[in-house]
């Protein structure tokens, strides 16, 4: 820190008889700052008002020594039941091996990636899936129909809430479970009351009944998962 | 001033009911599949007995029943199903398949499928090739969940010359779709 004086003249109207730059040191390099007294502060405003603000905005973290302490403030925050969701990867093949006519089975689990934040004492949320029905249709393939259809699942892992247990058929008219019962009060992060995972994950595998009346071809079906949280 | 302060109490309010809405995220995942063409088949006779029954040096004859499941190509596909007797009759002085007696003796068949074309006459078992059970065609598929059911009907001619004794020998059942 030194006190050389600074003199500065801007549209030739203006200047700083006297100020002092401060100057802060370390490792990672040098900030230069300048206090000017009251007296020629309040012209400098006046006339280059947008650009003090600028200054005084990029300046204030920096200069602490600076600060003047205006009044206080009081921040009010009001956080809400909020949901978010990736699923990976985007597509999944189902094959089999092995015996003949064994079922077919995903090459890989899909994950759901999932960040919640439900009501205290109220709220609730869950995490669910639909199919759509595989394409193309009418052709002698698989179909999943609304009940009952040759497409199941399994859950395993859930970090946050409870994965569906057993075999889930899909539907493509009815949502079904994924995670179930995330409590009220949940959040996805931070430990404490909030898991511990960032973000919370569950895996589902998928398994197609191999059936000999399918037509040989090629057929893909989308999977709609859906995060909800009261 | 009033107006001011109940648009604020409303807005606070609505802020408020907004907080117990559901809220929802959605996330998708394409799920695809290739059907080809498969074809596996069960014998549910592990064992079958020819016997003879009625009038002496009547043939011996026995059923083979087996499920069988198929798919086969919608484009230029077909399948099949065949036997060969991959073990001939043991012993000495018996029925043989390869090396008959005589010329006359023969291990014969009939068939019968649920789906495909069965044979439709009476067919003679080999040694050394095989031969034919049924016929599938571009297209084809087995109808029930466990698999169609099938069977073959056994004949051994009943030589004279056949030495008393038991014998026994293997076919095998081959399937196949393209």
């Amino acid at each position: 820190m030194n006190g050389q004086g600074m003199s500065t003249a801007r549209e030739g109207k203006l200047r700083i008889e006297y100020a002092e730059r401060y100057t802060l040191s370390s490792a990672l390099g040098s900030v230069s700052c300048v206090r000017r007294p009251l007296e020629g502060v309040g012209r400098l405003i006046t006339r280059l008002a947008p650009l003090v603000a600028v200054v005084a905005l990029l300046v204030a973290p920096v200069c602490s020594q600076a600060q003047t302490t205006l009044g206080t403030q009081t921040l009010y925050l009001t956080l809400q039941n909020a949901v978010n969701m990736t699923v990976s990867p985007s597509s999944v093949s189902l094959t089999h091996t092995g015996t003949t006519f064994s079922n077919f089975t995903s090459a890989s689990s899909i994950t759901v990636s999932y960040w919640v934040r439900t009501t205290p004492s109220t709220g609730s949320g869950n995490v669910q899936v639909q199919a759509a029905e595989f394409t193309p249709t009418g052709t002698g393939g698989p179909v999943i129909g609304s009940s009952g259809g040759p497409l199941t699942y399994t859950c395993s892992g859930a970090t946050l809430g409870t994965n569906c247990s057993g075999n889930q058929t899909l539907s493509i008219t009815t949502q079904t479970p994924v995670v179930t019962s995330i409590p009220a009060g949940a959040c996805t992060g931070g430990g404490g009351n909030c898991s511990s995972a960032i973000p919370n994950t569950v895996s589902t595998s998928f398994t197609l009944t191999n059936n000999p009346a399918y037509k040989t071809g090629s057929y893909s079906s989308v999977l709609t998962f859906t995060i909800s949280a009261t | 001033m009033k107006k001011i302060l109940l648009a604020a109490v409303a807005l606070l309010l609505s802020a408020s009911l907004a907080g117990a809405a559901t809220v929802t995220a959605t996330g998708t995942s394409t799920l695809s599949v290739t059907v080809s063409n498969e074809a596996s088949i069960t014998i549910t006779t592990g064992t079958t007995t020819l016997g003879a029954t009625g009038t002496v040096f009547n043939p011996y004859t026995g059923t083979t029943n087996f499920t069988y499941k198929i798919r086969t190509s919608q484009t230029g596909g077909s399948g099949s199903i065949q036997l060969e007797v991959t073990t001939d009759f043991s012993g000495t002085g018996g029925p043989s398949v390869g090396s008959p007696p005589n010329s006359g003796d023969a291990l014969t068949y009939t068939c019968t499928t649920a789906s495909g074309t069965a044979c439709s006459t009476a067919q003679t078992a080999s040694t050394t090739a095989q031969s034919s059970v049924a016929t599938f065609g571009t297209d084809a598929h087995s109808v029930a969940t466990g698999g169609d059911a099938g069977s073959v009907t056994w004949s051994l001619t009943n030589d004279p010359k056949y030495k008393t004794g038991s014998y026994s020998a293997t076919a095998t059942f081959t399937i196949s779709a393209t």
